[in-house]
């Protein structure tokens, strides 16, 4: 048994905080939600830092970083600005992850260097109840179909990983946003702004059997993402109970309430932290790990939706006016809770698990 | 990181398991909850295998394991009984309190009768003084050599068992609180020394007693730390009580979690199985999540107590929380079980028992939450 975390694995976490703390103030963070505005540059940035490219093998422009590091990338990135780890996860986690793990060779090489050289965005259009899109063979490809896909990211993205239902099961194809028949709304949302989030429509999209990801089973890209998800909610979970010790230190003083509220936040925090980095080890070790995932996803997910709320009622009216980051976090948490599958979907996953 | 046990815990964990299927059938856990019978018999078999030495060093006849080797017992006794893990939970906790505060001597003479399966229980909760632990009243005065003790001790935990108390006492009332605490070694059998069995709601083959000091002669030699240095040992086994706690009560819901999940693939209602039912099956998942989330705690913390990090934290953090899913699965595990889980003649009942125990014993999980919150800093 071993907690520790590597040297890299310090560094990375310390390169984080030095970039938010040069580069990006929590002015600036603000301002892109505020203006739901993407913010290319922090993208541009990370792609510089090499952080793009972790997940993926050295032949593919990346580093070879298994999930862990990963893990610990979007915790940190979380902690310090949700946008910059949402960014990250959409593209390089949900987006190009697929290609590494599913792709042919030729895919690989053309998408993973441009991945992590920030040249090119991917997204993610996921299989919703009420709207999966279809494929249907015609000659030598594929015509896709669908409509109303929430796609995080689409609106931003140079390629965009559809999932759809082929005959019984369901596949990943590569879907090039430009195409005819391909319509990309924008979504304005109450949280996770700032982040390119798109409708995804498909019209009779034609598209190459080649461009069907090998997908025997999606069940790993769920499972990764489902981590990565919780990942990013220790990180932001953890930012808010560093502001409201920041804000309300003076109110727990005299509160035995709030300094209860306070040790039960930060016990949830450490148990999610604990349950990420357990299923993103059990990935890093090529384990099937569904239980895992889905328990750290949903633990997770909730312990910052609870710490968000109460991390409000900490710092009272205060926390309810726009310029306060609290209100954010807050919008920002119920997201969480719902992309990648809300409690339902996880529980469902876990109770499967246990045979019953 | 890395989340596996070696291969010798593994095996630790495994010889456990086999040992109580074959030691402790239903019809013996049934007894000794019913007659509230302390399972000498199982701790003398432990003894002979090695077990209840674990935590202790080679040089003093243990096998030389760390915190996370006694919490794998503490475990695995808590999936079984619950009422045998408490009672095996002594052991550690003595065990670091005599290693990190007793002298060479104390070492010698002690740790070896613990590993041949002699119990030594901490004494500190008196009627009057509980969560407040400093505001014990029982006392020992120096009279010719030696010392003599007066007062009374309440819910001691393997009370009607020990061979040895470790008993907490004020030794001067002209000093801050803290600082005028002083622990003594009292033999079981001292003249003066009674001790009287306590019913409670669960952990009935505990033996949870009361103890009454009148005049109890104790010898010099019998302090363990040093004259008013109590508060240093009740601050160094406080990490090792809640542990104990922790793992004892993740056994539990474990233990719990077992029998329900067996009974929902079991159980046929309407044509099949109740854990076809998406309410039967999400409340097993719910469980799973708190049980999962409260072993990795657990073994967080103990990994940084072993290594000898600062980790009074993460301890409070894991005992509330296992304890609190303790209470949590087997209250659920009753409503799983149904009118099956309310019947004496079931086994859940018995964990909806304990686990109550658990958010008591050790430190409240109030007392708990103060402490994370002035670790946090507040």
């Amino acid at each position: 048994m071993e907690f520790g975390l590597t040297g890299e694995q310090e560094k990375l976490r310390i390169a984080v905080s030095h970039l938010f703390h040069e580069e990006f103030p929590r002015e600036r963070i603000r301002e892109w939600d505020e203006k739901d505005e993407y913010p290319h540059q922090l993208y541009q940035e990370m792609a510089r830092l090499g952080w793009l490219g972790l997940p993926f093998p050295v032949e593919y422009g990346g580093t070879g970083g298994n999930a862990l590091d990963v893990a610990i990338l979007l915790e940190e990135l979380a902690r310090r600005a949700a946008v910059a780890a949402s960014i990250y996860l959409f593209s390089v986690v949900l987006g190009a992850e697929p290609v590494c793990r599913y792709g042919s060779e030729e895919q690989r090489q053309h998408y993973l260097p441009r991945v992590a050289s920030g040249e090119m965005k991917l997204a993610l259009a996921p299989a919703e109840p009420g709207s999966v899109a279809t494929a249907v063979p015609h000659g030598d490809h594929y015509l896709l179909d669908g409509a109303g896909i929430i796609s995080s990211g689409a609106c931003v993205a140079q390629g965009i990983i559809t999932i759809a239902r082929v005959d019984q099961g369901l596949a990943m194809f590569l879907v090039d946003p430009e195409a005819a028949g391909v319509e990309v709304r924008r979504l304005r949302m109450a949280g996770m702004r700032a982040t390119g989030a798109g409708e995804v429509s498909l019209h009779q999209v034609p598209v190459s059997k080649e461009a069907m990801l090998g997908a025997s089973s999606l069940a790993q890209a769920f499972d990764v993402g489902r981590m990565a998800i919780a990942a990013i909610c220790v990180g932001n979970a953890q930012a808010v109970i560093d502001d409201a010790i920041s804000h309300g230190r003076e109110s727990a003083r005299s509160s035995q309430a709030i300094q209860h509220t306070f040790a039960a936040m930060q016990t949830e925090v450490n148990a999610a932290r604990l349950l990420t980095y357990k299923a993103a080890w059990l990935l890093s070790r090529d384990k099937h790990c569904s239980q895992q995932a889905s328990i750290a996803k949903i633990h997770s997910s909730r312990s910052f939706v609870n710490t968000a709320l109460q991390g409000m009622e900490i710092l009272g009216g205060r926390s309810y006016t726009v310029d306060c980051d609290m209100q954010r976090y807050f919008r920002d948490a119920k997201f969480w809770a719902i992309a990648g599958g809300d409690s339902v979907a996880q529980k469902d996953v876990i109770a499967e698990t246990l045979e019953l | 990181m890395d989340f596996e046990l070696s291969e010798e815990q593994e095996l630790l964990r495994r010889s456990l398991r086999e040992f109580l299927e074959k030691e402790c059938p239903k019809e013996y856990l049934d007894r000794i909850d019913e007659e509230e019978e302390f399972p000498h018999d199982i701790f003398h078999k432990m003894a002979e295998l090695g077990w209840l030495g674990v935590y202790i060093p080679e040089q003093y006849g243990g096998a030389g394991g760390t915190m996370v080797d006694a919490l794998i017992l503490a475990e695995e006794l808590g999936r079984v009984s619950p009422a045998i893990a408490i009672a095996y939970g002594c052991w550690p906790i003595s065990i670091t309190g005599i290693l990190k505060q007793g002298d060479e001597e104390q070492k010698q003479r002690y740790l070896s009768k613990l590993a041949s399966g002699e119990m030594f229980v901490f004494a500190f909760t008196e009627p009057d003084a509980g969560s407040d632990a400093l505001a014990v009243t029982t006392t020992a005065r120096a009279e010719d050599e030696q010392y003599v003790i007066d007062g009374s001790k309440i819910f001691v935990t393997g009370g009607g068992a020990a061979a040895c108390f470790l008993v907490v006492v004020r030794t001067d009332k002209s000093v801050p609180r803290h600082a005028g605490i002083t622990f003594f070694v009292v033999p079981a059998e001292s003249e003066g020394l009674e001790r009287s069995p306590l019913k409670e709601l669960g952990f009935k083959a505990t033996g949870m007693s009361e103890l009454f000091f009148t005049g109890v002669k104790v010898p010099s030699e019998s302090i363990l730390g040093s004259w008013n240095g109590g508060w240093q040992v009740l601050k160094s086994i406080w990490n090792a009580e809640r542990l104990c706690a922790a793992a004892q009560a993740l056994g539990g819901a474990q233990g719990a979690f077992d029998i329900a999940l067996q009974y929902a693939k079991e159980r046929i209602q309407f044509g099949q199985p109740i854990g076809k039912f998406q309410a039967i099956g999400h409340m097993l998942a719910d469980m799973a999540v708190d049980i999962e989330a409260a072993r990795l705690l657990i073994y967080y913390a103990a990994w940084k107590e072993s290594r000898g990090m600062e980790c009074p934290m993460d301890c409070s953090i894991a005992k509330v929380y296992a304890t609190d899913t303790f209470m949590k699965v087997a209250t659920e595990g009753i409503q799983i079980l149904g009118g099956y889980g309310y019947n004496m003649d079931y086994p859940m009942q018995r964990y909806f028992r304990d686990a109550k125990g658990y958010q008591i014993a050790g430190g409240t999980a109030q007392i708990q939450r103060n402490l994370i919150a002035r670790y946090m800093g507040l």
